[in-house]
């Protein structure tokens, strides 16, 4: 399982170049805005598309420039929280989270439906959002939006885990909190999972191993 | 005096529903597939809106005619005769306003932030299926908008409708082409019950879609 990608990309400022594998950990990725953080977690998703390189995701080739690989990120079962969460705001807080899973294959038939549902209150019981189930998403606070984008993303059970600096939307009251929150989610993950950020202390949180980006470039 | 009323309504209700299915089709194709030509699409659907009524009205003249291409087609086909029917009133209609819809269903595609299409594409939902569930719901207030003004200029065609309808009492005569042979026949209290009505009823929409618009807003939804 895990995942290796190897990812070219020319950017406006400079060339986008990385390669890394991890297995089921986390992988922290540093650096500050604009050094390709975000393209990188983009060509992995299927968000943008790399110009050259190769993405394995739990032995599934996603992408591959050489073969002309190029699955679309509706297929690629990767679970991604964006940095504002883009929770739906048309819908409920639990029909963002049901959202994925009426895509999944047998979604429609009584007995599939039944496990996929049970899967869900299960992932919002342990994430502790049950009670705000009939909310919309613009009345919840910044920390419930973030579990919430998080049970949206792990509902679909992806074979990788993209967060794009989780914590940045969050007021500094609320983060140690949420920290200690997010450490014991961390626990629950049995998924190769990569976080961005531009705070060194979240890699010396939650880290399993860290890169640093520069330029679009792994300078350490 | 009525009939004319009740023509327009109908002729603008069904040209509203034609312009609207058309508008958030081709806005949807333009702004979120990749059609070849774009520029030259978006330009053509833009052109009825610039160019003279009476000029939109000939070209359709030239198309719907017994002897123009899609005209000779319907009467040979099907017997049907669009020049100087309500039918013709309906397509002028339709053509007139479709930028209108167009355009305000463009920008309302546009101002949906990304990141919940990016996101419902993670979760599995292809092109089609985003714009269904998360593009077009979140685009509710600029196709409502959308949807008063069609009605609105539909409502109110005059130009194109007169050169493909004409001015048939009973049969193809809208309020505004009523006012206007009601002014030319020197019949100045019928024009101005007409006038009076069509201004009061576009003042009540435009009206309403303001305030319905601002509290849309003030909902912050």
């Amino acid at each position: 399982m895990g995942v290796s990608f190897r990812i070219y990309k020319k950017l406006n400022y400079f060339d986008l170049d990385v390669e890394y594998t991890i297995g089921d950990e986390l992988l922290v990725i540093e650096g500050a805005s604009g050094a390709g953080k975000t393209t990188i977690l983009n060509c992995l998703a299927g968000i943008r598309k790399a110009d050259q390189g190769h993405i394995a995701v739990a032995d599934r080739v996603v992408f591959d420039s050489d073969s002309h690989i190029n699955i679309p990120a509706e297929k690629r079962n990767i679970g991604y929280l964006f940095q504002n969460y883009a929770l739906f705001p048309n819908m409920t807080v639990r029909n963002n989270i049901l959202y994925g899973l009426r895509n999944k294959k047998g979604f429609y038939k009584q007995e599939t439906r039944k496990e996929l549902m049970r899967y869900a209150d299960e992932i919002m019981e342990n994430l502790g959002i049950s009670h705000l189930s009939d909310k919309r998403p613009l009345l919840i606070s910044g920390g419930e939006k973030q579990r919430v984008a998080l049970a949206r993303a792990m509902v679909t059970k992806p074979s990788l885990l993209l967060l794009d600096e989780p914590f940045s939307a969050l007021d500094e009251n609320t983060k140690s909190r949420i920290y200690e929150e997010f450490q014991a989610f961390k626990e629950t993950l049995k998924i190769p999972t990569i976080l961005i950020t531009h705070n060194h202390r979240e890699s010396e949180l939650f880290a399993d191993q860290q890169i640093t980006l520069k330029e679009g470039r792994i300078i350490k | 005096m009525f009939e004319p009323v009740i023509l327009s309504l109908k002729v603008a209700t069904i040209a509203t529903i034609i312009a609207f299915f058309l508008g958030v089709f081709f806005a949807y194709l333009l702004t979120k597939r990749n059609v070849p030509g774009k520029n030259i699409w978006e330009t053509i659907l833009i052109l009825p809106m610039v160019l003279p009524p009476s000029i939109v009205g000939y070209l359709l003249l030239k198309v719907f005619s017994k002897r123009g291409p899609i005209g000779a087609f319907l009467l040979d086909t099907f017997g049907i005769q669009i020049v100087f029917t309500w039918i013709a009133c309906v397509i002028a209609a339709s053509v007139v306003a479709l930028p209108l819809m167009y355009q305000n269903a463009k920008g309302a595609f546009q101002s949906v932030d990304e990141s919940y299409e990016l996101a419902a594409k993670t979760l599995g939902s292809g092109p089609f299926k985003v714009f269904r569930t998360v593009t077009f719901p979140l685009s509710g207030p600029g196709i409502i908008s959308g949807i008063v003004l069609t009605f609105a200029r539909a409502l109110g065609e005059f130009g194109a409708t007169l050169m493909l309808a004409g001015n048939i009492p009973g049969k193809t005569q809208t309020i505004p082409t009523s006012i206007y042979y009601a002014v030319v026949t020197g019949k100045e209290d019928q024009a101005m019950t007409l006038v009076f009505i069509m201004v009061l009823f576009s003042f009540a929409l435009v009206f309403g879609l303001n305030i319905w618009l601002k509290k849309k807003n003030y909902q912050g939804s």
